[in-house]
């Protein structure tokens, strides 16, 4: 026989004193006790996943592309800035490997250039004429003068500056072609400037190739990077053939990035022939970007470019070009 | 009575733990940015006034010995960045033609320390070592990348001389008086053992 068990305790007894009395819990308070902490993890997990919707959303290449044409500088500014965060992220694999999107970029990198070119061109005429008047007058122009013509030109070579490095942070090679007329274009009006540009271009192709290595072919990937996978590719190069018909410079493009992405033609858009040319320049801090950038192209340019820089003496000036320029 | 004492003497000693912390705080807070400032081994400048013996004429006129002894107590030449680069590039691609020479002096930790130069808030040019050891850290990875590439050194040859003051200069680094390079180049050496 087992021994009785105790009665359970109840109201019905006294409860010991300086203690309150016991009362069982009722169902709604056991509902409550799960109801509202539960309603608070919903309410915050419904927030969380509805923000990272509305962040997702407005990182669209349409959007994106809308707020960098915007009229107002604001908008265009912060979707300038938006953009330049999510296109280096490991998530943003898809948006940094779209071929339209990419081929949209290049555009406006293409109109960005020929503008500024025009500009500087225009600018330096200004500046003949300024200096043709006040020699006229027996005066000359000072420095600062000069400097302050060129400064007026900071927003819309700003804008090369960074449309450049956003190509340069793409996995498919699409900007080659305009990053390399960038990077080999060595004269122009403020040497300042084409100094800039050349280096800013050279490092955007050590990027691009870095992470067409990396993320589009899988070389050598980093922990945190995502790699294509062979569906994604087959849809790249099947939009970009449809792309590469027609005479258009955007056709241009996309028919000079096909054969990288498939493997199949000559040693990458010649980018080693680009770099070697641009290891002979005057500027030795672009030699040693140059250097840099030969570690993630291939190509028959790429060894003797390498052995060359190998052997570097320093030649030439190095410019030192600072914010106020 | 007693209680109440008690009650004080608590009091007082937490009154001194904060006072020791705040002390401390405060201490951590005031001091600003320090840095111990990297000593250097002694300066080429005893050395130049060696090199030059005015009462011969040339080839006398020069101490050749010094000369040679200086140039390695200096920065390297012009375009030392351009060259390093390059080099490393050669390293990773696995090129037969890979410059030694340049690698092993990558590989010189006092010869970075030289080239890395910082200057100070008070306009003391001191080393940069962050940097100077990221270079020789960088030419310890290129010169195991470099082996990988087994047809590259095979066409060398282990006996080759410029090779073998790479390989010196790595054990150099297995002395490092840093722990991080030091054991860099313990790893290196270990996986060139084994290669």
């Amino acid at each position: 026989m087992q021994p009785e068990s105790p009665p359970p305790s109840s109201n019905n007894h006294d409860a010991p004193r300086g203690l309150p009395p016991v009362a069982p819990p009722s169902g709604r308070f056991i509902a409550q006790l799960f109801l509202v902490p539960g309603m608070i993890v919903a309410v915050a997990v419904f927030l969380i996943l509805g923000s990272n919707y509305l962040v997702r959303s407005s990182h669209t290449p349409d959007s994106l592309l809308r707020d960098l044409d915007n009229d107002n500088p604001e908008i265009r500014w912060r979707g300038a800035h938006e953009l330049a965060q999510v296109l280096k992220r490991p998530e943003s694999l898809a948006l940094a490997s779209d071929p339209k999107f990419a081929l949209e970029l290049a555009e406006r990198l293409d109109r960005a250039i020929a503008e500024v070119r025009q500009a500087e061109k225009s600018a330096q005429e200004d500046l003949d004429r300024a200096e043709k008047e006040r020699a006229e007058r027996g005066e000359k122009l000072t420095q600062g003068q000069k400097d302050s013509v060129w400064r007026k030109l900071a927003n819309p070579r700003n804008h090369v500056l960074y449309l450049t490095a956003c190509l340069g942070d793409f996995t498919i090679p699409i900007g080659v072609p305009l990053l390399s007329d960038l990077a080999l274009t060595d004269t122009g009006p403020d040497v300042k400037a084409v100094t800039l540009r050349r280096r800013r271009a050279v490092w955007a192709l050590a990027n691009l190739g870095d992470n067409c290595k990396r993320r589009y072919l899988g070389e050598n990937p980093r922990p945190e990077d995502k790699t294509l996978t062979l569906e994604q590719k087959a849809a790249i190069v099947a939009e970009l053939k449809r792309e590469a018909s027609g005479t258009s410079k955007r056709a241009v493009w996309a028919r000079q990035a096909l054969p990288y992405l498939e493997k199949s033609g000559p040693a990458e858009q010649g980018v080693d022939a680009v770099l070697e040319r641009c290891a002979a320049a005057d500027d030795s801090y672009l030699r040693s970007l140059v250097a840099l950038a030969l570690n993630f192209w291939d190509g028959p340019r790429v060894e003797p470019a390498l052995l060359r820089l190998a052997r570097d003496d320093g030649h030439g000036q190095r410019l030192e070009i600072t914010e106020a320029d | 009575m007693a209680e109440n004492s008690g009650l004080a003497q608590r009091g007082l000693l937490l009154l001194g733990f904060m006072v020791v912390i705040v002390a401390a705080f405060s201490f951590v807070l005031l001091r600003g940015p320090q840095q111990q400032v990297p000593t250097e081994s002694h300066g080429p400048e005893p050395l130049i006034a060696l090199v030059c013996v005015p009462t011969a004429g040339l080839p006398g006129a020069v101490c050749w010995a010094a000369l040679g002894e200086l140039g390695e107590m200096l920065p390297s030449a012009r375009g030392w960045e351009v060259r390093y680069n390059a080099v490393v590039a050669l390293a990773r691609r696995g090129s037969a033609h890979l410059p030694f020479a340049v690698l092993a002096e990558m590989l010189d930790e006092q010869r970075q320390m030289r080239n890395f130069r910082a200057r100070l808030q008070d306009g003391r040019n001191v080393p940069d070592e962050a940097a100077a050891r990221r270079t020789v850290l960088n030419a310890l990875k290129a010169v195991v990348e470099w082996h990988k590439h087994s047809s590259a050194v095979q066409a060398v040859g282990g006996d080759n001389a410029g090779l073998r003051k790479v390989y010196a200069a790595v054990d150099r680094l297995t002395r490092s008086p840093n722990l991080v390079v030091r054991t860099e180049a313990e790893n290196v050496r270990l996986s060139l053992r084994k290669s």
